[in-house]
């Protein structure tokens, strides 16, 4: 990674674009996760298409990603549970 | 790809002048900029276009007839509008999330 801008940067500017890089990839990360769950949400929620979206469509979008987050950690939490348990016995 | 980093500059091992410097690093950092906004770009259009071919063509003649036309403007906007409504949620869930895993005692 020291030498992807050449040689003639110095160490400062090294490490101002190595934490550009680190901010840009964390941004990319994020991106990444709303494409997969907006197409996660519109398999669940879209029907047909029409010149807009139904009161149903628009709150189950709404809900679709609270409840994502719910249900990754409620499944955290569980297989914590299920380890502790194994752990004890 | 070579220009993306500079790297059809011949790499001379002159010192260059910190306004020189500053000038590679924002150009640097403009290359990422956009290749990211343009991965993101590709990423959504072939997202949006599985999702409406989907919905829209589900027996392909032997061309777009004007409703599957119809059908295919529409679920863009559907597709983008849903993307936006998405990306709010998702990132206003992060930051909250982010300040309740915060130790009370750091606030």
């Amino acid at each position: 990674m020291a030498d992807i801008a050449g040689p003639n940067l110095d160490p400062a500017s090294q490490k101002e674009l190595q934490q550009f890089i680190e901010t840009e990839q964390a941004h990319a990360r994020v991106q990444n996760q709303v494409h997969n769950l907006t197409s996660l949400c519109w398999d669940k929620c879209v029907g047909s298409i029409s010149s807009g979206f139904s009161g149903k469509e628009q709150s189950c979008l709404a809900n679709c990603v609270d409840r994502f987050f719910d249900t990754s950690s409620y499944l955290v939490r569980k297989i914590e549970e299920k380890r502790a348990f194994a752990g004890a016995s | 790809m070579t220009s993306f980093f500079g790297a059809s500059r011949t790499p001379t091992a002159t010192p260059s002048s910190p306004a020189e410097t500053a000038a590679r690093v924002e150009n640097l950092k403009n290359s990422i900029r956009n290749e990211v906004a343009l991965q993101n770009a590709q990423e959504l259009m072939s997202k949006l276009t599985e999702k409406c071919y989907v919905k829209c063509v589900p027996k392909p003649g032997s061309d777009l007839s004007s409703s599957e036309q119809k059908c295919l403007a529409q679920c863009m906007d559907r597709y983008l509008e849903a993307f936006d409504m998405i990306n709010r949620t998702y990132v206003a869930r992060l930051k909250k999330e982010r300040i309740e895993s915060q130790p009370s005692d750091s606030l």
